[in-house]
């Protein structure tokens, strides 16, 4: 199996969503050892990965973990309960 | 489990005081804002007064209602699929988001332009807000549906599995998404931030 660039790419985003078979990975792992280019694409779609994580990290704590009181008795009367 | 009406809406009492703001928590993560949240919290606990009937309590509460919830979280983002399409004006289209990553390759696939090295990560925190900032500008750029899989993607750890469940699309066009989601993002990045015009390799 002879991987072009675009075929390489395409099964480094796969391996980042689910296990590639093993006939992927050794074709894989061939166009690796003789391309540079998608070796660095690699590289940044892991550090990708990992900055966009720790960006949306940051974002979920600024958000607030909780019920406003206002929120809640909007809730409690939408479905019905007494206050 | 309650019998009586009365005692129904006892229970969904003591579901929005115990498990409230731990639906919030979870819903708020996946819909980048609050008012969505706090609807898709009552629409769960409304769906699981109709529904208390089939708990049984086989499961805990909790378990229960965050599966009722992942759902709602499901119904919500398919149908911002489809009000949204085509809302953002810098947003490309599916189409052409194709045919860019087409001419990003030789006609035998090979890259057309040099692919340079991988970033460091951004040394202080008023880099990593700025990184923060020019990474939402390329989301935004991108087409919406494909946007909203890679963040699930990234964010939320999904597998292709998962997110073609949660989207009801093949795992093969999940796959096509994301590298195409991915290839636009890693470009866009190159452009605004670790670029040769940042001095950065």
């Amino acid at each position: 199996m002879n991987l072009n660039c675009r075929q390489a790419s395409e099964l480094i985003s796969a391996s980042m969503d689910r296990p590639l078979t093993r006939w992927e990975r050794t074709g894989l792992a061939i166009h690796l050892l003789i391309c540079s280019y998608c070796r660095r694409f690699r590289k940044q779609l892991m550090w990708l990965r990992r900055v966009m994580r720790r960006v949306l990290q940051q974002a979920d704590r600024g958000r607030p973990q909780s019920l406003s009181p206002a929120a809640r008795n909007r809730i409690r009367r939408a479905v019905g309960i007494s206050t | 489990m309650a019998t009586t009406p009365e005692d129904v809406l006892d229970d969904a009492a003591t579901w929005l005081d115990d498990h409230g703001d731990c639906l919030f928590r979870y819903a708020i993560r996946h819909t980048r804002g609050g008012e969505a949240a706090e609807e898709l919290v009552q629409e769960t606990l409304l769906a699981a007064l109709a529904g208390h009937r089939t708990f049984a309590g086989r499961s805990h509460v909790r378990t229960w209602l965050i599966g009722i919830l992942k759902h709602k979280i499901a119904d919500w983002l398919r149908q911002r699929k489809r009000s949204d399409a085509g809302a953002s004006d810098a947003a490309m289209s599916e189409e052409a988001l194709d045919r860019w990553v087409d001419g990003q390759f030789t006609r035998r696939g090979i890259w057309k332009s040099k692919v340079g090295n991988a970033p460091e990560d951004p040394a202080g925190e008023t880099e990593w807000r700025e990184l923060s900032a020019v990474l939402a500008d390329c989301v935004e750029k991108l087409p919406a549906r494909s946007g909203e899989i890679l963040l699930a993607a990234e964010r939320d750890e999904k597998s292709s599995a998962e997110l073609s469940k949660v989207f009801e699309l093949s795992t093969t066009n999940i796959g096509v998404i994301l590298h195409r989601a991915r290839m636009a993002l890693r470009r866009c990045l190159e452009l605004n931030w670790f670029g040769a015009e940042r001095g950065r390799r």
